[in-house]
């Protein structure tokens, strides 16, 4: 399966860079224009979550990002070379005390915009890994109307 | 991210362009806020119309920006936010928080009424 990996500096720069580069990958997939911007928005969540809470903004921290493409999902792995955390300790960014906070809606997001997201924390580090599938073509109206007769 | 800044009688009309997604962006956008604030201008109007990508931090410095004016007895509104933030505001159900509109003339006018 076509892998794209990238090991990146902590900087912020580099989240617009990979905007462009997941925006080109998932157009090329042929996913609809929504799951593309999904994407997208997931992917700078997670480097930029590995950037701040994992790398605590230390530019000599890497964040490794691995994307596996195939004819029905796009996979995307970001790690970091922070401390790791614990994903069921996150309190919900709905609750009525938490809505008007400035953080803590990262992780919700991910999974909100994604139909997998996992939490690999063996290897050191968070690992994110995140999963869209392609969906199904739609059938043609001519199909449709055949069917219905 | 550019901010470009425009004052209609006592509201302030910040148009932003590029992205909102963390980093300097986000700071650049909550400090410009307190300078108004500072300057007795409490009336903001934030326009995403030229906003690309946004992600949790752009979120969070709305919210920041909000939290500061409210604090100074003064408000915000947004205005011209795409498809994709309108579906990013109804995920975090900010859309029940932020005052939205489609156009920033409409957000301005809307202080009047």
């Amino acid at each position: 399966m076509p892998t794209v990996r990238l090991i990146v500096p902590s900087r912020f720069e580099i989240v617009e860079e990979l905007t462009l580069l997941i925006e080109r990958i998932t157009e090329q997939m042929h996913f609809d224009s929504d799951d593309r911007d999904n994407i997208v928005i997931a992917v700078t969540e997670a480097v930029s979550n590995a950037i701040i809470h994992g790398n605590r903004n230390d530019q000599e921290k890497k964040v490794q990002i691995s994307i596996v493409t195939s004819d029905k999902k796009i996979t995307i792995r970001v790690k970091d070379e922070g401390e790791g955390f614990d994903p069921n300790k996150l309190a919900s960014p709905l609750e009525p005390n938490n809505i008007l906070k400035e953080n803590g809606r990262g992780i919700f997001i991910l999974h909100s915009l994604m139909d997998k997201v996992k939490f690999d924390f063996s290897a050191g580090g968070t690992e994110v890994i995140m999963t869209k599938y392609k969906k199904p073509l739609q059938k043609s109206r001519k199909s449709l109307t055949l069917r219905t007769i | 991210m550019q901010i470009k800044e425009e004052i209609r009688d006592d509201v302030a009309v910040l148009y932003l362009k590029g992205n909102l997604m963390g980093g300097t962006d986000s700071t650049e956008l909550h400090e410009k806020v307190k300078s108004l604030i500072a300057d007795k201008v409490k009336k903001v109007v934030i326009d995403l119309s030229k906003v690309k990508w946004m992600n949790s931090s752009g979120l969070g410095a709305l919210m920041g920006c909000m939290t500061s004016l409210k604090n100074a007895d003064g408000a915000l509104k947004i205005s011209g936010a795409t498809e994709k933030i309108r579906n990013l505001f109804m995920i975090t159900k900010l859309i029940t928080i932020f005052d939205t509109y489609e156009t920033a003339e409409r957000a301005v006018a809307s202080f009047k009424s």
